[in-house]
């Protein structure tokens, strides 16, 4: 064996000393992944705070929008034909009776129409009467003769709302009209498809405009529509995808996982 | 905690009053590297609490103080350092200070690392036990062949790193005092 002239006590110092530092440098490494790690995970939970509050603010601002509009139809439809009414009474002719009884059948029956259509859009009483499908083909029918938008609903999932509760089917619904409502509104569209697919876990729903869709910025600023179909959705545990861009029509995909919610 | 504590305590205790015997009574050095691989075993079972790592240690500590009397009774004198057991009980502590850290869950618990008096326990004893494996390999090596003044400087660096390892103890102890 070659003979050397090393100091083994030299070199068992530098052993000695080599293990220190690697110790303290495996301690300080995993502190400052393990710091590094809970910093993500707060920012992620503030992030979720945050969102949680906002989509809260949004359920009691859309509430109170709500009540304002119930007011206001209140006030200016049902409140204006009693008072036109009364003062038809206050006017009666004992000479024309029967214009007086046709001017008074005409302004109640404006108020029936007008307490029926308010109620209406309290409760869509359609989902009662004709089920989640036919509701919606409905809602989609008045937008088409109301305007301009043409409107195709494609039912691919059979009986699927028989499968859902109450709630999620009021949920579901609500989400369409926000979306008809914002097509309407901001998308400058001609046609909407809206599209029923399922699969064994559970259903999709395509919703596509011709629109002029939405930029990835305004996607991330969302309105207070767009919060509404968010928490909405989050309540019946439903997940969503938007594939849009601007002069592209937009288009959402709703995954309902669970038909039971 | 408080068990942990006072097993912890019993271990230093232990090895204070024991370490002074250290310097002149080798044969003591045997006895206590047993019941410090015993306590330190211990305290990896209450700071991990893992059945399978429980039921290990359980092994362990059983079969090193069976190879530890059985070194000093046939293969190590008594009166000189017991390098096998101490290295081994060494590399064993190395072993499970860094399961322990592998194992490290706090961030999901949402507690910053020097808060959990544990890690400052480990730390202290992965400092102490991985830096000095070295030294009780090489001991009878040292007290054989090295001058007086290279046999002390390698005692001094030993004994700080005792101390870095009390240090750190006590750091742990303050905050599970805290708690």
């Amino acid at each position: 064996m070659l003979k050397t002239s090393d100091n083994i006590f030299v070199l068992l110092l530098f052993c000695i000393g080599g293990v220190f530092m690697l110790v303290v440098s495996f301690v300080l490494i995993f502190i400052r992944y393990q710091n590094k790690l809970l910093m993500q995970q707060q920012k992620i939970r503030f992030a979720e705070a945050a969102h949680q509050q906002q989509l809260l603010q949004t359920v009691i601002e859309s509430q109170e929008a709500e009540r304002k509009r119930i007011g206001e139809d209140l006030h200016d439809d049902v409140g204006t034909a009693l008072s036109n009414l009364r003062i038809t009474i206050e006017m009666f002719d004992q000479h024309e009776p029967a214009s007086f009884k046709t001017n008074c059948k005409i302004i109640i029956d404006k108020v029936i129409r007008d307490v029926r259509h308010i109620s209406h859009n309290l409760s869509p009483i359609g989902i009662e009467l004709y089920g989640f499908i036919g509701a919606v083909e409905e809602m989609c029918e008045s937008v088409t003769l109301n305007g301009r938008l043409q409107t195709v609903v494609t039912n691919h999932a059979g009986d699927f709302p028989s499968m859902m509760n109450k709630t999620t089917c009021m949920s579901l619904y609500r989400v369409i009209e926000e979306l008809l409502n914002n097509t309407i509104k901001h998308a400058d569209a001609t046609l909407v498809a809206i599209n029923f697919e399922r699969d064994e876990k559970g259903i999709t729903i395509v919703y596509n405009d011709n629109g002029r869709g939405i930029s990835p910025s305004s996607q991330r600023a969302k309105g207070m529509g767009f919060l509404n179909i968010e928490s909405r959705l989050s309540i019946i545990n439903a997940g969503y995808v938007i594939d849009s861009t601007e002069g592209n029509g937009f288009n959402i995909r709703i995954r309902l996982d669970t038909l039971t919610t | 905690m408080l068990f942990y504590l006072l097993v912890t305590a019993l271990t230093e205790i232990s090895s204070r009053v024991l370490g002074s015997y250290q310097i002149n009574n080798l044969p003591l050095l045997h006895f206590y590297t047993i019941i410090e691989f015993l306590f330190i075993l211990r305290f990896f079972q209450l700071a991990l609490n893992i059945a399978s790592v429980t039921r290990f240690a359980w092994w362990l500590m059983f079969i090193f103080p069976v190879f530890s009397i059985l070194n000093f009774i046939f293969i190590q004198n008594i009166h000189e350092y017991n390098s096998y057991p101490r290295s081994v009980a060494a590399l064993t502590i190395i072993g499970f200070c860094l399961f322990y850290f592998f194992n490290y869950q706090g961030a999901e618990d949402q507690k910053k690392w020097i808060y959990e008096p544990c890690n400052w326990i480990v730390t202290g004893t992965l400092i102490y036990f991985g830096s000095s494996l070295f030294y009780f390999a090489f001991s009878n090596l040292l007290n054989e062949s090295a001058s007086l003044s290279v046999y002390f400087i390698f005692a001094y660096i030993n004994a700080t790193l005792v101390m870095v390892m009390y240090l750190l103890f006590t750091i742990g102890f303050l905050y599970a005092k805290n708690e």
